[in-house]
């Protein structure tokens, strides 16, 4: 063997390597101990009263009996598929199947808590779970890529993206803001956001669009500049019908609605939520608005709030429904100019409306018994089916920094 | 910080032990092994290509009773590859008695019934009644040609636990470079190691079996994104664009037309991925999977107007392309359109029923319009024969590949080849089921019987549909066989242009290799399929001559009044010399492309006169002489077959460079 030929790497390498490989399933079939943040019971109020329940709604107020049997679902799962299992529960006596597409990239370093480092694919048990008992289609896939990479033109992401239909739901549950644009990417998350409502375009059935972000008033991106502007333009525009219900929303004063307003973006505290809120909202129906013939009206469903990082409420959970209006064909007559409709006031002073009603779930776990007893019991579930270790996340919960929490198990 | 793992390399004890619901969550260790030495390589390949794997695995989702098979890639990445079916699942006992029997499968045996893995009332079938593809037990482990390491992750209805197995394969080795690590204590040869998971669940009702392969090989990936054609194309648009060589060199490495994309550079993990060619499907993403598979039998058939007289998959399709058009041609599943025995007259078909006699003739069948062929044979065919094949007990069974469901792609349309040869196509169908009575059964092979027919067209479009293919018991692992078995006749012409399937429905599999993709030509059933394959091509081809003979006769009444040039009637003379009883071509010269595509059409020969300088330069005196010159040329060049299976252009070309020589530009 002493005068065997050495072979180059590369040569080697086409032949032999391989991934880096998730762990042995012995380490992955024992009871997980480790936590992050979406494991406190808070984030079960999220899934359920929000996510879940306005889901079930939305197929059976706009969907038909047929139509209710697949929802076809954009989410960011991790890997315990946590979402989707409260969805899967909540739309089973409706018989939907779910069908989703989505994107879990190995996590970085920069992800808080780094809780999942090192277990890529421990979906996959969770995944044939709710396959073989036919929750999810046989085509729910979750991709290793990152979500903001379909914001890069001819990326496998955004290939993959193209070549599926249009979404009942999206769901952008992020750990980061917005702005966030990860480790050795050029894209953010609301880039991705922009991206996906571009997707969704020709689709003309009501969707809900649920966006779960961090709010920090010294986290503030690029992007945050579109949703302000959104704001002011309508203050220029319809400032008579859209200052008093902004005012209201953000207790401010009409007379000094834009320094109470620049006030607002700027610390952190319940205003700069709602404002934040109001921002993105306007931002969305600014988008559809903007689509002649594709328009779309945009009600803010509910907006839910708890701290994270902070013992302030940092975290913003937002659910948008997107009710397309009927396409809009525009007369030959038109010639060049085509006829656009006056910008969408009333949805503006409606939104403010909504967000002004911005419900502390932080909060409110703690106070309303019921609320609490459901989360944790939901959590318990949820994490008891994912393999957890029960007791472990007594302890975790009952040392949490900011939101300890006894439970009974 | 894992707890020491049980190693359990006793079947019954291994079965017991994920059976026991004390053991949830905890991981038992055994080898994947095998008493013969030789199936031990199976886990190394046998198989030709990466799709063998995957074909094997929809078998055995068929032969699972499975309504429905789910393959995901993420093409043209191929980093995993899922295969979901929801069949019965494995039990603790069947993935027990699998990982310790490679080789030796449970179907078509008693013990297979016992397992749940046979029906109870022939052994011959699945619990839910279809014929069985599965025998050997080797399939599972093809899935070792795509990757060293894999999960199945499986589940029985009634059961309250689901099976997570992992199987890491090692490379088999005769060096004896690591003799320990095979020694599995008994005379068995280790392919691998297994660990295995019971999962409890109180959903009862839940079943189906997931493989999962999260490491694809990676000159496995390779393969399946055609990286080496890619390569190739990549630099030769690169020497191109420096100048280094010209365009005419560049034509032997061609892009396919229609493929999944490429990725040049592979990321490392973290980096994105980014297409360097966007993907080109012949269908649109609005298309439901039902309908991709014609689209995609559209897009090859387009190009017979443009391209080539038979396009071919090879150069049209990329590998994923063509993987997906092989699997449909495999695969248990439905036509793109119809099965042949379900065509429906609509006036361009006629129907013949083949002899099983010996030098046997045909017989034409009334087939009245809007009957099916099935209802046609019924009424008709001498004994009124009820063709079975086409009819699944479990009531469907759908294979859908990243959104595109598996149909058989071949279709059976009428193209003319001759604009004034036959107007119709043909079928023949027949049935056989020898008596073997009179052989001794040592002899005899086993029973044998199948259904078949022959389709006459004017061309096989593609080009890889015309011969015939064997299809045992629904599945097929070899492809067209376009020798017909080694058909000897000088057919050359007339066996272009037929299309055939044997169904097999009893017999035959003995035969098979183990790769499924070949046979064993000595096997008894082999010769006698073969000899009754060639008497049927043979009624065929008597059929064909006599039905062109009549029209030639009649369209040579019908010319007796004109004339031609003194050079056509030479290069007709020298066509008949050749080929015998063949109509001369009909040779037309076109103003355009757009007119020559539709003359082919029409089963012209067309040249365009715009890509032959030598006649679109003439001065118009000239013009006719050089045109029936042109003609005349190509009447002989296809007498002798040398344009045969070129493209339009390259045709064009020859009569072009062979002009030139007379007459200089
Ligand atoms: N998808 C599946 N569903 C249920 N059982 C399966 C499946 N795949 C394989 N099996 C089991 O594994 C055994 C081995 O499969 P294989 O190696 O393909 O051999 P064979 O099909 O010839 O028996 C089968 O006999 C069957 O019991
Ligand atoms: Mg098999």
């Amino acid at each position: 063997m002493s005068n065997a030929e050495v072979v180059p790497d590369d040569l080697l390498d086409a032949v032999y390597a391989e991934q880096p490989t998730a762990p042995d399933l012995a380490i992955r079939a024992e009871k997980k101990t480790k936590f992050a943040p979406w494991h406190h019971p808070v984030k079960q109020v999220v899934r359920s009263k929000q996510w879940a329940d306005l889901t079930h709604r939305l197929l059976v107020d706009s969907r038909s009996p047929d139509q209710q049997k697949t929802l076809r679902y954009f989410t960011l799962p991790g890997a315990d598929l946590l979402d989707v299992r409260v969805l899967a529960e909540a739309l089973a006596p409706l018989g939907t199947k779910i069908e989703y597409f989505g994107f879990n990239a190995a996590p970085s370093s920069s992800m808080e808590g780094g809780a999942m480092a090192g277990v890529p694919d421990a979906s996959f048990s969770a995944e044939s779970a709710l396959r073989q008992a036919g929750q999810i289609t046989n085509d729910a896939l979750v991709l290793t890529d990152r979500l903001e990479d379909i914001a890069i033109p001819g990326s496998q992401a955004a290939n993959q993206l193209s070549q599926r239909q249009h979404f009942d739901v999206i769901n952008i549950d992020g750990c980061d803001h917005l702005g966030y644009v990860p480790n050795g990417r050029q894209s953010s998350t609301f880039a991705a956001l922009e991206k996906l409502l571009g997707h969704q375009l020709l689709f003309r059935k009501p969707w809900l669009l649920f966006i779960t972000t961090r709010a920090d008033a010294k986290l503030l991106g690029p992007h945050t500049v579109k949703m302000q502007g959104a704001i002011l333009e309508n203050i220029r525009d319809h400032g008579e019908s859209f200052n008093p219900a902004l005012a209201d929303c953000i207790g401010a004063n009409i007379a000094t609605l834009q320094s109470d307003l620049n006030a607002a973006w700027s610390t952190q505290s319940d205003t700069f939520l709602k404002v934040y809120s109001v921002g993105l909202g306007k931002y969305l129906l600014h988008f559809f608005h903007g689509q002649h013939n594709l328009s779309a009206d945009v009600e803010l469903a509910s907006v839910y709030t708890y701290p994270i990082q902070q013992t302030e409420p940092d975290m913003l959970s937002l659910a948008f429904r997107i009710i397309p209006h009927p396409l809009n064909v525009q007369p030959a007559t038109a010639g060049t100019t085509s006829v656009r409709s006056p910008l969408e006031p009333e949805q503006g002073v409606k939104l403010a409306a909504r967000a002004k009603r911005m419900w502390n779930i932080g909060i409110a776990v703690n106070e309303i018994d019921d609320l609490r007893s459901s989360a944790i019991d939901g959590t318990k579930k949820l994490l008891d089916a994912a393999n957890y270790d029960l007791s472990a996340w007594q302890d975790w919960l009952a040392k949490h920094t900011t939101r300890a929490m006894q439970v009974e198990i | 910080m894992a707890n020491a793992v049980e190693q359990i390399d006793d079947q019954g004890k291994l079965a017991t032990w994920l059976s026991n619901p004390a053991n949830e969550g905890r991981v038992v260790r055994t080898y994947l092994k095998t008493s013969d030495r030789v199936i031990a390589r199976v886990t190394d390949g046998i198989y030709r290509q990466p799709s063998s794997a995957l074909r094997e695995l929809i078998s055995n989702a068929w032969d699972a009773d499975a309504k429905n098979v789910t393959i995901l890639t993420d093409a043209p990445r191929f980093s995993r590859i899922y295969i979901r079916d929801d069949g019965v699942g494995m039990s603790h006992d069947v993935l027990a008695r699998l990982l310790h029997n490679i080789g030796g499968s449970a179907k078509r045996h008693q013990h297979g019934r016992e397992l749940g893995v046979t029906s109870d009332w022939d052994l011959e079938k699945s619990p839910g009644g279809r014929p069985l593809i599965g025998k050997i037990g080797i399939g599972l482990f093809s899935v070792s040609q795509l990757a060293r390491r894999f999960q199945v992750i499986t589940k029985v209805a009634g059961s309250n636990h689901r099976l997570v197995a992992e199987v890491k394969l090692r490379a088999y080795s005769e060096d004896g470079d690591y003799n320990e690590e095979i020694e599995a204590g008994d005379d068995s040869y280790v392919s691998g190691i297994v660990s295995i998971t019971p999962q409890y669940t109180d959903d009862l009702d839940a079943h189906g079996t997931d493989i999962i392969l999260d490491d694809v090989k990676p000159r496995v990936r390779d393969l399946l994104r055609s990286a080496d054609r890619w390569r190739d194309v990549d630099e030769t648009e690169a020497a191109l664009d420096a100048g280094e060589i010209d365009s005419g060199a560049s034509k032997r490495v061609e892009a396919p037309i229609f493929h999944s994309g490429w990725i040049a550079m592979m990321p490392r993990q973290g980096e994105p991925a980014v297409l360097d060619r966007p993907a080109h499907f012949p269908w649109s993403n609005e298309d439901p999977p039902e309908a991709r598979m014609g689209k995609l039998m559209d897009g090859v058939e387009s190009l017979s107007s443009s391209k080539k007289e038979r396009p071919d998959l090879a150069s049209t399709l990329d590998s994923y392309l063509e993987m997906i058009w092989q699997l449909g041609l495999s695969a248990p599943v439905e036509y793109v359109d119809a099965h042949p025995f379900d065509l429906k007259q609509s006036g361009d078909l006629r129907l013949f029923w083949l002899s099983n006699e010996s030098r046997g003739r045909s017989i034409e069948l009334p087939f009245a319009s809007g009957q099916t062929v099935r209802a046609a044979v019924k009424e008709h065919s001498p004994g009124k024969i009820e063709l079975k094949e086409g009819l699944d007990p479990v009531g469907g069974f759908k294979v859908n590949i990243d959104g595109t469901e598996l149909r058989r792609p071949i279709r059976f349309k009428f193209y003319r080849t001759e604009r004034s040869g036959i107007e119709q196509a043909m079928l023949f169908v027949g049935k056989y089921a020898p008596n073997l009575a009179k052989i001794p059964a040592e002899n005899r092979g086993g029973k044998l019987s199948f259904e078949s027919y022959l389709f006459w067209t004017g061309r096989v479009i593609p080009k890889e549909n015309n011969g015939v293919l064997i299809r045992i018991r629904g599945a097929s692992g070899a492809l067209f066989d376009q020798t017909f078995f080694k058909y000897q006749v000088s057919e050359q012409t007339r066996l272009r242009q037929i299309i055939s399937e044997l169904f097999i429905q009893s017999g035959m599999d003995a035969a098979l290799n183990i790769d499924r993709e070949s046979f064993n030509y000595a096997h008894p059933h082999v010769q006698i399929m073969t000899l009754w394959l060639h008497g049927a091509i043979r009624q065929l081809t008597n059929r064909h001559k006599e039905e062109s003979a009549k029209l030639r006769n009649a369209a040579r009444r019908e010319q007796a009044g004109q004339t031609t040039s003194k050079v056509l009637d030479r290069a007709e003379l020298i066509w008949r010399q050749h080929r015998t009883n063949e109509n001369v071509p009909d040779i037309i010269i076109t103003k355009d492309e757009e007119e020559a595509g539709k003359a082919r059409e029409q089963g012209f020969i067309a040249l365009n006169r715009s890509s032959i300088p030598t006649l679109s330069s003439s001065l118009s005196a000239d013009t006719t002489v050089r045109e029936a010159q042109a003609a005349a040329l190509t009447t002989i060049l296809s007498a002798f077959g040398l344009l045969e299976d070129r493209s339009y252009e390259e045709q064009q070309q020859i009569v072009e460079a062979i002009l030139s020589v007379f007459y200089e530009q």
